[in-house]
Parts: C-alpha cells; sequence; structure tokens
C-alpha cells in the first residue's frame, strides 16, 4: 500500500493507495485542491468566499456552487439543532479571540446581533454584514472532494484521511479498511473499531481545540461551549455526511438524533461527559 | 490527583452492591438454620414480596472524578434493593446539590453501555485511527490572548 502526506487546513493530511502507485500527477492535483479550498473557504483568509461579505449591506447575492452545498448542509444543522449549530459562530469566534483577524475588514456587529442568513434560488440572502465558519462540516466535503479526484484518475482502492476524519473504499482484496475510534481525550485509548467500505467516518471531540474556558464547539444560541458530549463519531456513505453527523450530535438536542440519522442518511456514536454512550440502534461499529 | 475511570467506579458500585446481596442472603440463611425451621421447600430467593415492600433499603457511595481535563466532579450512586436484597434502581446524584444532574439524566438507563476502551497498541489489523483534528495553529497562538482576557 502507498501513501503520501501534506498539510492542508490547518492538519494533516494523507491519502493510501492500495493495489497501484500514485503518480506525481495526481499528487500535485490533490495537493492544489486542498491549497484551493483552503483559500476559498478558510476564514482566516480575507479573500475567502466565507470572508466575501463581512462589510455587504442587505440583500441577495449569488455565490458559489461549492459555497452554496456548504451552507446548504449548514442550514439543515441549524435547523436540527434549532439554532445551537450555526455558521455565524465566525463573528463569536473572533471577539473571544481565535485566531489572527487582523487583517480583515473590521466585523461591525455586537455579539446579540447575530447576523441572519436564508438561501433562495441558489443565491444567499443576508440581512447585513456577515462572515462564515464551516468548521464540523468542511473537512468532510474537502475529503470527498479528494476522493472524487482519485476516481476520476483511475483508482478505486485507497483511503483519504484529513486531519483523522476520512473516507475509505475497500482494499484491493475486497476487505474493509478497519479503523479504531480514539477515546476523547485519550489519544492512546480506543472507544472502538469498525470497517469501511466505500464509506466516510469523521471524529470529533472538545478536548483537542480546547482554550481558556472555551472548545471549539460553540452553541450559537448559549454562546456556551458545549460539553455534555465529549466526543462523537459519524458515518455516513460520504465523508461530508459523517463530519456534519458529529456537528449535529453535538448541537441537537438528544429528541432530534433520529431526525438527523434520516436527514444525513447516517450512523453516530456519542461519547457523553459522564463516559456512558448514546449511538444509533444500528452502528455497525463494535464498543468496548 | 490521579484520574479515576467511570468504569472502574461503576465496577466498584457493583461489586459493593453484590457484597450486600451476598450478606443479606448469608444472614437470613443463618437465621433459617437458627429458627429450626422444618420446611426445606422454603425459599427466599422465590418469595413474593407485595409490591409496597418491592423497594427496601437503599446504600450510597460518594465518588469524585474528573468529568473533563480540568473539571472535577463528585457524585452519590444510590443503589436501591428489594426485600431480597436485589438490585431494583441505580441513580446518580449530584453529591453537593442531592439532585439529578441534567447531563446524566440518562446514566440509569445506561449504565450497561458505560465504554471502558481498549489500548490501541492492544488492538490488531487496525488501518487507521479516526480521531479529532489536533490544535490549530491558529488556536495555538491565540491561548496566550485569551489566558489575558479571561
Amino acid at each position: 500500500m502507498e501513501e503520501f502526506s501534506f498539510d492542508g487546513l490547518g492538519t494533516k493530511w494523507f491519502v493510501r493507495i492500495d493495489g497501484a502507485s500514485v503518480t506525481e500527477e495526481v499528487k500535485q492535483n490533490i495537493f492544489h485542491f486542498t491549497q484551493h479550498f483552503e483559500k476559498r473557504f478558510s476564514r482566516f483568509l480575507r479573500e475567502s468566499e466565507v470572508n466575501a461579505f463581512r462589510t455587504s449591506h442587505r440583500g441577495l447575492y449569488p455565490i458559489s456552487s461549492d459555497f452554496f452545498s456548504l451552507l446548504h448542509q449548514a442550514d439543515i444543522l441549524r435547523t436540527v439543532t434549532r439554532g445551537r449549530y450555526n455558521p455565524v459562530v465566525a463573528s463569536f469566534l473572533e471577539e473571544i479571540g481565535y485566531g489572527n483577524t487582523k487583517n480583515l475588514p473590521h466585523f461591525n456587529r455586537v455579539r446579540e446581533d447575530i447576523p441572519q442568513w436564508a438561501l433562495k434560488n441558489q443565491m444567499l440572502f443576508i440581512d447585513g454584514p456577515i462572515a462564515f465558519d464551516f468548521g464540523g462540516i468542511g473537512k468532510g466535503y474537502c475529503i470527498d472532494k479528494i476522493a472524487d479526484i482519485l476516481k476520476r484518475a483511475g483508482y478505486e482502492y485507497f483511503l483519504v484521511d484529513g486531519g483523522g476524519d476520512m473516507f475509505a473504499t475497500t482494499k484491493a482484496s475486497g476487505d474493509p479498511f478497519r479503523v479504531a475510534i480514539e477515546y476523547p481525550g485519550k489519544p492512546n485509548m480506543a472507544v472502538g473499531t469498525i470497517t469501511l467500505s466505500h464509506q466516510g467516518l469523521a471524529m470529533s471531540d472538545g478536548f483537542r481545540r480546547h482554550f481558556g474556558k472555551w472548545n471549539h464547539l460553540i452553541d450559537m444560541e448559549s454562546h456556551q461551549s458545549v460539553e455534555t458530549i465529549i466526543g462523537c463519531a459519524g458515518l455516513a456513505k460520504t465523508a461530508f455526511m459523517a463530519d456534519s453527523m458529529t456537528s449535529g450530535i453535538f448541537f441537537a438536542p438528544e429528541e432530534n438524533y433520529t431526525l438527523l440519522e434520516e436527514q444525513l442518511n447516517a450512523f453516530y456514536l456519542a461519547i457523553k461527559a459522564d463516559h456512558t454512550i448514546s449511538m444509533s440502534d444500528q452502528w455497525p461499529g463494535e464498543i468496548f | 490527583m490521579p484520574k479515576i475511570k467511570k468504569g472502574l467506579i461503576l465496577i466498584a458500585v457493583v461489586i459493593v452492591a453484590t457484597a450486600f446481596v451476598y450478606y443479606g442472603y448469608f444472614v437470613k440463611v443463618i437465621q433459617n438454620w437458627r429458627d429450626g425451621d422444618d420446611d426445606d421447600d422454603r425459599s427466599f430467593a422465590t418469595t413474593t414480596a407485595p409490591e409496597s415492600f418491592v423497594e427496601v433499603r437503599k446504600v450510597s457511595a460518594e465518588v469524585t472524578y474528573m468529568a473533563t481535563e480540568d473539571k472535577q466532579d463528585t457524585l452519590r450512586f444510590v443503589v436501591s434493593l428489594d426485600e431480597n436484597n436485589v438490585i431494583t434502581h441505580l441513580t446518580t446524584l449530584d453529591a453537593k446539590t442531592g439532585e439529578v444532574p441534567e447531563k446524566k439524566k440518562n446514566f440509569t438507563e445506561k449504565a450497561s453501555a458505560m465504554i471502558v476502551g481498549k489500548k490501541l497498541s492492544e488492538l490488531s489489523g487496525i488501518d487507521n485511527v479516526a480521531k479529532s483534528s489536533y490544535t490549530t495553529n491558529a488556536f495555538n497562538s491565540a491561548i496566550d490572548r485569551l489566558k489575558a482576557q479571561l
């Protein structure tokens, strides 16, 4: 099995190819695609699409198809989580000091004035200045795009890993990839294992990105970090849906978990703060 | 303070409760033997108690553990026993308030679903590990400024 790695979206990536050698051209295509994706959707970069409306007035604006896809998914999560997940968290993260935003145009709204947005006819409606953060769904989307690049280049058996989230086909032997799911906050432990066969798997916890009294999981209704769940894994047909599932589980009220499963066609495994688990009835993995 | 694994705590509670069960049963066997009861068919294990006596006493244990990396919780596990000293109910209470913490309301129903975990080094045939992304450079650079604000 051949593997290459690179940095992107603030984390480590690797691609593992089975049964074939990866060409330099494909490596470069993947690397450049990831760089381009980061430029388009990083909230730390002035020229990114998510910062395109920081000084805009109320109105309806055309956006790219990728931007629309990400916002469409965010809109589903915003609804199912009753507003607790909201990509406008970008402005709140800036306010509490996460990330270097010195080079960005000043965001002229107070914390209580949550920017409003909606999608209409493939366009974006905003009520004024707005910025987005696609943490929790963007990486999964990027992983699937890289998988598409590999498929178009003729590769059938591979695993794409973006900072611990992944999409995997089968191995050349037809066997699935077997993956351990890390115990939240305990990097040398696993909560269980699962096999992947043309599926996406994502994992998120509140430990790795923890600063002061906050972690990166900010409830936009209460402006508090989510602490009832310390980690969550999502499994779906794509990494995008798996990644979205983890975000949804962190923020949704528990009675909406089934709705999330239906909306995203995904399974979940959530580890609560008391170290008990909540999981899909049909979660196909092994739990320790 | 060393971390106390909740799995171990639960096991400890179960062991204590089991000890009560065996203790109660042992006392009754002794009493039965001392009374010189000739009725050999009498069995405590199959005695059907009136419904109002199903829950006869409670035992509890208080434990302190690290709920997250920087937050300590103290819980009181309350085990209810019936007349045969069989566990009928398990409740988790906040040791300070005596109330069921919001985030632990489902604990009783899902106590059996508590995870213990396994060392990655003990697993074989693993192709990859699913994990949360590492702290980004952006977070690292923000920490000092955040500390100043907090």
